[in-house]
């Protein structure tokens, strides 16, 4: 990168170049993110780059705004992202980095901004930038408002993400469509760890699969109603109004509460997840599960340490620098470490629960690919026999591309 | 928004009987998790509507306070006892017990400590004993008054007697406001609500919230907010008789205008703070400071320290949030009111647009001497 000549492009004039395109200190880049960035260009600089968690998606943006060396601005969704751009920033660029937001508010020739702080100052200073990148670009339309890109006039426009929202939509009208995609699978063994994913189904106890059907039967009888009503054309938001204003919905909502809670964390995923951690006893390992709830409630019964996000920023930083030597080796967590998190190495992922998003599932299992040599990351994920969890396994599967191992020895 | 106007109850003495049920299952709970009360509370059956049994939940949690300080002690204590996983009960017990012992507590107060700060999973405690029902009453009718006024458009109080208390912290809070005298010899605040503004709504909702206290110190009054909560329009009244929490004393860190004030002051100047406010045609204008400056002879006595006669009042008043149609309104007023030397000194941070006046200041956490001195020199 540091050989290739800089310069600005023709379609932004009139920005203060010099600013942003000197003493850059880049290392080199790999195969695929050269690739990534020569399909950027090619797409006349717009559009959307797919890379796997950990594969150094910022490392193409930088290289892209060294490459350009306009006035860029990099939103990102959370502070700690902001604070992760920042010193990836500050490590390949003398400039001083402009930042918005975490009680910050300073613009710089490179900008790095959270969402919400971008909604705010997009007014003011949206024609400042020639080059805008979007991180964690799926959630453009949805947490990262597409009025916020509207009010930016920078005309070279990249997302980053690890996993692409489907064509279209806001994200394709305000940045691009993607333009460069690659798997997990492509990169493992290379700029991704080796890992195997292991379901380990988990079999009910006599009185909870009792409480089990009664509630799931009370749950369905009143959704086919329902449905039926609907004449099979339902969502289930539209479900949720309808049945909260009668008793018998609620009631059915009340059953549905009660049997997902119920297989969040059976006395079958307890015992098996007592088993994992001490046969990976002194392994980094990461456990998800599908709610705060039931996060907690592991922490409560292991005393291991939960990260969600009412863990304020002082103390999951020192919780993420205990896990990164070797302290505390085990973190539990249902969404906050999902994505947008600078997470030390990690050897194994213990799927508790999750929605049905194999986007998410995506994001989870990137936590423990970064590379080392001669690992062999582990994914396991729990599954209630004979229950809705079963299709949502499945569902998330649909993200990946390779064989998932049954394994029946821990239950 | 709704053309359909609802209207915002308040709790009274016929929220008692539910009330005292929803205590009970507090009384009930004690020492447990907080999630496993609300599940008690959405399983039971309260004649109220969920939206006024959160509000007294809200109350409850008020009344037991003290948030910063079990966020220090619950972050202190996971950092002691959470780590490695403690795979059986043994293990467990013995990390539970050296922590106890560590800090001279039983096992049970680690085991509630260590979520305490956590909204939902910190134990359900009343400190001090089954508050009665018309505390919760009063500390719910604050919660429901100030989230109204942090969603209004515009607020108006009407004050009677000791309307200098309410007309001050709206200064002191820097809300956009303008006062007038009312044909019932009240004097009327016409507040801008968040919601009329762009910017800044939440921490300019907070700051206009912290009116809503001082109402319980006021003997006769009247307040009417226009709200809008989920894109319909609610509007709210209140009036004594109504039960507030009686204010507490906070201590606070001086204002702007105090501590100019005090700059003044240790640079000779004579400074009155609060001067009484002026008549501008049917409105009132509240300036922070009157300044009296030594001019002709007097400047000269006054360097040789002996203060003479000749001197110029000088008016100062502190805007907080504001915008230039504000700032022009504002200048308007004085002139109104026959003052020709004011100084309006705008908060650089809270200001959407400044005035180019040569009587507009702006700065930024502290006032500037050199550059006020500028003006009148």
């Amino acid at each position: 990168m540091a050989d290739e000549p800089v310069r600005p492009p023709d379609i932004w004039e009139g920005a203060p170049k010099v600013q942003v395109s000197s003493a850059w200190q880049l290392p080199p880049l790999r195969w695929y993110q050269q690739a990534a960035l020569a399909h950027w260009r090619i797409a006349g600089q717009r559009g959307v780059i797919a890379l796997p968690t950990g594969s150094g998606k910022t490392l193409v943006a930088l290289a892209a705004i060294a490459e350009l060396g306009v006035p860029a601005l990099i939103v990102v969704p959370t502070c700690v992202l902001l604070d992760q751009w920042a010193e990836a920033l500050s490590r390949c660029w003398q400039g001083e980095v402009g930042r918005l937001g975490d009680g910050e508010y300073r613009v710089g020739a490179i900008t790095v901004s959270t969402y919400s702080s971008a909604v705010i100052w997009a007014p003011r200073i949206g024609d400042r930038f020639g080059l805008v990148i979007v991180d964690e670009a799926h959630h453009v339309g949805a947490w990262c408002p597409g009025e916020v890109l509207e009010m930016l006039v920078a005309p070279a426009r990249m997302g980053l993400t690890a996993t692409p929202p489907p064509p279209g939509g806001e994200l394709g009208e305000r940045v691009g469509p993607v333009i460069y995609s690659i798997g997990v699978d492509a990169l493992t063994g290379d700029a991704l760890a080796e890992y195997e994913l292991v379901t380990i189904p988990i079999a009910l106890a006599p009185p909870e699969r009792v409480h089990y059907r009664t509630q799931r039967g009370r749950f369905a009888h009143v959704y086919a109603k329902h449905a039926r009503r609907q004449r099979g054309e339902m969502s289930w938001h539209q479900f949720v109004r309808t049945a909260t204003r009668t008793t018998e919905g609620r009631e059915a909502l009340e059953a549905w509460k009660d049997y997902r809670a119920l297989i969040a964390y059976p006395t079958g995923k307890q015992a098996a997840l007592r088993e994992l951690l001490a046969r990976h006893r002194g392994e980094r390992t990461l456990v998800f599960t599908g709610d705060n709830a039931t996060a907690y409630r592991i922490a409560r019964e292991l005393l291991v340490v939960p990260i969600t996000h009412e863990i304020g920023r002082v103390e999951r930083t020192q919780v993420l620098e205990r896990f990164r030597t070797g302290e505390i080796t085990v973190l539990v967590s249902s969404q906050v470490l999902d994505e947008g998190f600078d997470l030390p190495d990690a050897d194994i992922a213990i799927i508790v629960g999750g929605s049905s998003s194999a986007r998410r599932q995506v994001q989870r299992i990137g936590r423990v690919l970064r590379p080392r040599p001669g690992k062999q990351a582990l994914v396991y994920e729990l599954a209630v026999d004979d229950t809705t969890e079963i299709e949502y396994v499945r569902r998330r599967r649909a993200g990946l591309e390779r064989p998932v191992r049954a394994a029946g020895g821990v239950r | 928004m709704s053309a359909v106007a609802t209207e915002i109850r308040l709790f009274d003495q016929r929220d008692v009987p539910w009330i005292g049920s929803l205590l009970d299952l507090i009384v009930h709970s004690l020492g447990q998790p907080w999630r496993v009360l609300l599940e008690r509370v959405a399983h039971a059956d309260l004649e109220a509507h969920p939206s006024r049994v959160q509000t007294v939940l809200r109350a409850v949690r008020r009344l037991t306070g003290g948030k910063a300080e079990r966020t220090r002690v619950a972050r202190d204590l996971r950092a002691l006892v959470l780590g490695h996983p403690a795979l059986d009960r043994d293990a467990r017990d013995a990390r539970l017990s050296i922590a106890a012992t560590t800090l001279g507590v039983s096992r049970s107060d680690v085991e509630s400590l260590l979520w305490a700060d956590l909204a939902l999973e910190r134990p359900v405690v009343l400190p001090s004993g089954r508050p009665p029902e018309a505390a919760l009453i009063a500390h719910a009718n604050l919660d429901r008054i100030q989230r109204a006024v942090r969603r209004a458009r515009s607020v108006q109080i009407r004050a009677w007697d000791r309307a200098n208390d309410l007309v001050r912290t709206v200064a002191r809070y820097g809300l956009i406001s303008h006062v007038s005298r009312g044909a019932r010899g009240e004097t009327i605040l016409d507040v801008t609500g968040p919601l009329a503004l762009f910017h800044t709504t939440t921490v300019y909702g907070s700051a206009l919230a912290q009116l809503v206290p001082l109402l319980a110190e006021q003997p006769h009054f009247e307040l009417d907010a226009v709200c809008e909560f989920d894109g319909i329009e609610q509007t709210l009244r209140v009036e004594p008789p109504l039960l507030l929490p009686a204010v507490r004393p906070s201590r606070r860190a001086p204002s702007i205008a105090e501590r100019l004030a005090r700059d003044l002051q240790k640079a000779k100047y004579v400074v009155e703070r609060e001067p009484s406010p002026l008549e501008a045609g049917d409105e009132l204008v509240f300036p922070d400071l009157a300044i009296d400056i030594a001019v002709g002879d007097a400047a000269s006595d006054m360097a040789a320290g002996s203060p003479g006669a000749g001197f110029e009042r000088w008016w100062i008043e502190i805007v907080g949030f504001s915008t230039a149609e504000y700032l022009t309104y504002k200048l308007d007023r004085y002139q109104a009111a026959g003052v020709e030397r004011i100084v309006l000194l705008v908060d650089a941070d809270r200001t959407t647009e400044l005035l180019d006046h040569p009587r507009v200041l702006p700065f930024r956490r502290r006032v500037p001497l050199d550059l006020l001195e500028g003006v009148w020199r």
